[in-house]
């Protein structure tokens, strides 16, 4: 069960990941299967931490330097406040995605980790592996254990949030 | 004249895309880093149009200081927006009940945000 529950975490993680950057108008789109994380050089990671009654564990973002200064309009020269928000933006897709599922996710505070040729010492599977049309990658991954006994549905079983990301709800 | 907004935001990179983005549309834009600092800005800055406002962040929360924020009679009429990543129901209401202007998920578009703030600080 653990198998098929990663399977739909990951599933939700990375339709996330895309729509995160295309809301920042950045596409990006898979990479060639199999190709070695380490030969990339990433420049940061955004950590984050979660919990919730049914599964605990940590998403990872990792990316090079074109995908951070692509998708900060604004230009900061922050990158690690910019990962850390990003790392964020996506996890909170995430729980909203979870909460539809009955999955009430509480995050913790980010963290960033800088480095050349990071890579991960992973426990799973990784899930994703994400390239820029424009230069540069993107990689995300979520270390996650379950609930002996839980069966995370493949989708949607209650209302969505009442309000979408982009969206704008005037009481 | 020139309407004021404050942006509550632990991320400095998010404050400068909301003063970007307000700024473009002859907004002036002032700056908090968490609830504690952004309630201590409200009480001291008589002028604001609006407030937006994260919901977590370190020392106070956002739900916190918008609700610490309307206790005061002085602040009952001032307008404030939530812009977070969060979008549970519970939390929402929560808003709602306690003199929230509007709720908004990151990330935000420029243009809707424009669009909202004019709307709420018209007069």
């Amino acid at each position: 069960m653990s198998a098929i529950n990663k399977q739909n975490l990951d599933r939700v993680v990375t339709e996330n990941c895309l729509k995160l950057f295309a809301d920042y108008k950045l596409e990006i789109s898979s990479g060639a299967p199999g190709k070695s994380l380490a030969a990339e050089q990433f420049l940061l990671c955004g950590i984050i931490g979660f919990t919730s009654r049914q599964l605990r564990g940590a998403l990872v973002l990792a990316t090079t330097r074109e995908p951070l200064e692509l998708t900060n309009p604004a230009a900061s020269r922050s990158h690690r406040d910019w990962i850390c928000e990003l790392a964020n933006q996506l996890l909170g897709r995430v729980k909203n995605q979870m909460l539809s599922r009955g999955v009430e996710i509480f995050a913790s505070t980010p963290i960033a980790l800088q480095g050349e040729h990071l890579s991960p010492i992973l426990q799973q599977r990784l899930i994703a592996e994400l390239f820029i049309a424009g230069g540069g990658v993107v990689c995300v991954w979520m270390d996650c254990e379950f609930d002996e006994g839980f069966e995370l549905p493949e989708s949607a079983v209650f209302e969505a949030a009442p309000v979408s990301e982009g969206e704008t709800l005037l009481f | 004249m020139t309407k004021t907004v404050l942006i509550v935001d632990d991320s400095v990179t998010v404050r400068q895309q909301v003063r970007a983005a307000l700024g473009s549309g002859g907004f002036d834009v002032v700056e908090a880093s968490d609830g504690t600092e952004g309630a201590e800005t409200i009480g001291r800055l008589t002028h604001l149009a609006a407030v937006l406002c994260d919901v977590n962040m370190p020392r106070m929360n956002g739900i916190e200081m918008l609700e610490a924020v309307k206790r005061d009679p002085r602040h009952t009429a001032l307008p404030i927006v939530m812009l977070t990543t969060e979008g549970q129901h519970e939390l929402v209401q929560r808003a709602k009940a306690a003199g929230a202007k509007g709720w908004i998920v990151k990330p935000f578009k420029p243009d809707l945000l424009l669009a909202a703030m004019r709307k709420i600080t018209a007069t």
